[in-house]
């Protein structure tokens, strides 16, 4: 069980539930960001960060999101374009930064207009 | 730093170490996950599997709910809920007292701890454990609650009052927990309903007329978990602001400088090291030590079997010293970097609410109490200072002598 970044975080990446989260296993794409689901500890300290409320738990998802569910998890098993290997777990994000790419899902998805 | 250059990272102990350490003794087990007879319940001292016992609530239960007396005790309080409630109501506690919340009462939190210290010093003696510690968080949750603390009949029933429930807390929460028909629940109950007394025609007036304060956020944002909001809900959602794990650290971080002149020294000289001083006591002293949870099935974990209904005391101070996770772990280094996440604030679903307030209030009284002295130290001649407390372990009493 984990926590799951849906749609509304795409063209957003505001980052504020980055900095909540305390064993860092939220990971940033290119136009999205990404929940490592081994890693998620289910604290929810994400959820209130996030202006877009972007953020479920994986019980709480809209039914229109729950593509989200597979699709953060593909984010670390499958391999990335541009990539010769998943991401798999790699135990926290800063390390690694930036990863620039997405999901073929994230990728495809419109451009959304995002709040100021 | 050039290449080459040797820097002598090693600092002399903090006094503290030895006697902390030796409150540890009857937990230790010769496994990380072990049975304790006298306990009728596993022990779980690694950090890995206490981090999994806490992240995974599907397995591993936490049982407030069930014992006698928590309803009446808690009402419908976070940990009462479970489930979804429970993400709902969490995230809106987050909502209202995270970082901003936290940042926005730090000024005040500064005044109100300069405050104290300053009355306290022109005493040139405290019991720094009740005067200070334990009063300071209290004078700062009514404060950003909107509770008038100048108002000595609100103070004077509130203070005494939450320390009998506090009680009540203690002996509901250890253990088995407590039968209400015991005189700790009993004058727990009475405290309550002394308390509820003062409080409620206050939590009534905010819902008629809203300021800028926590009971009137409490007002505005619970209808959006429970529909049938009311103020007993608001009420139960208060308690933590005035009574929480903040003062047993204070009490900790107190008596740790009254034991260490040279770290108060370097803490004086440059107070930007107060908040590793306080990350250093969370994982040290860890003030909420013995966590209880029940096995709902049977698990494996750390070499053993534990079976559905087995009951479960998570020791969270020894996972805080796990020696891959920390350099040196037994060792108090106020300057330390902090690479992982302790467990002093819980883990996974349970993960504290209110840390980022508790860092701020804690911060803030140390910061206060150390500008306001040149040098604290123990009186010799009073009463010498205890660690107790099996759930919340602290130090008192800290006869103080305070230098200007």
């Amino acid at each position: 069980m984990a926590y799951v970044i849906t749609e509304a975080c795409i063209d957003c990446v505001h980052r504020s539930c980055v900095k909540e989260c305390p064993v860092d296993c939220i990971y940033e794409g290119a136009r999205a960001l990404y929940i490592q689901p081994d890693e998620c500890i289910n604290c929810g300290a994400c959820v209130p960060a996030c202006p877009e409320e972007a953020i479920y738990y994986e019980d709480d998802l809209p039914d229109s999101s729950l593509p989200y569910l597979e699709d953060n998890a593909n984010f670390f098993t499958q391999t990335l374009p541009g990539r010769s290997a998943p991401l798999n777990s790699p135990g926290a994000a800063a390390p690694l930064g930036r990863i620039g790419v997405d999901t073929p899902l994230v990728a495809s998805h419109p451009a959304r207009e995002v709040k100021a | 730093m050039a290449t080459g250059e040797i820097v002598d990272t090693h600092r002399a102990h903090s006094p503290i170490e030895a006697e902390v350490g030796a409150t540890f003794g009857q937990w230790l087990g010769d496994r990380s996950v072990y049975w304790s007879n006298p306990r009728h319940a596993w022990i779980v001292t690694g950090y890995p599997e206490c981090a999994r016992i806490l992240e995974e609530s599907d397995n591993f239960w936490r049982d407030i709910p069930q014992r006698e007396g928590a309803h009446e005790f808690w009402g419908r309080h976070l940990l009462i809920l479970e489930g979804r409630d429970h993400r709902r109501m969490h995230a809106v506690h987050m909502q209202l007292t995270g970082e901003a919340f936290a940042e926005g009462i730090r000024e005040k939190a500064r005044e109100i701890a300069r405050g104290v210290s300053s009355r306290l010093v022109r005493q040139g003696r405290a019991e720094l454990a009740a005067d200070y510690a334990d009063t300071v968080p209290f004078l700062i949750g009514c404060d950003f609650l909107g509770l008038n603390a100048a108002d000595a009949a609100l103070t004077e029933t509130l203070l005494p009052q939450m320390k009998i429930r506090a009680k009540w807390k203690e002996a509901l929460h250890s253990g088995d927990g407590i039968p209400l028909n015991t005189k700790i629940a009993q004058d727990g109950q009475a405290a309550l309903k002394t308390m509820a007394a003062v409080l409620l025609p206050i939590i009534r007036d905010r819902r008629e007329d809203p300021r800028e304060d926590l009971i009137s956020a409490i007002w505005r944002k619970g209808p959006t978990i429970f529909p049938d909001w009311n103020e007993h809900d608001v009420l139960s959602t208060i308690w933590s602001s005035l009574d929480n794990e903040t003062k047993p650290l204070l009490r900790g971080l107190s008596y740790t400088l009254c034991r260490d002149p040279e770290l108060q020294g370097r803490l004086r000289r440059d107070p930007s090291l107060v908040e590793g001083f306080v990350e250093e006591g969370l994982r040290f002293l860890t003030p909420f030590r013995t966590i209880r949870r029940t096995a709902r099935k049977d698990v494996d974990i750390g070499g053993q079997t534990m079976r559905g209904g087995d009951a479960i005391y998570v020791i969270t101070p020894l996972a805080n010293r796990d020696e891959e996770r920390w350099a040196c772990p037994h060792a108090f280094d106020a300057e330390r970097s902090q690479q992982s996440t302790h467990l002093a604030f819980g883990y996974g679903p349970g993960y504290c609410v209110g840390r980022y307030v508790g860092r701020v209030e804690a911060a803030e009284a140390i910061r206060a109490m150390l500008a306001e002295t040149s040098m604290l130290s123990l009186d010799a001649g009073a009463t010498k200072p205890e660690w107790a407390g099996e759930m919340y372990h602290s130090v008192s009493p800290i006869h103080a002598i305070l230098q200007r």
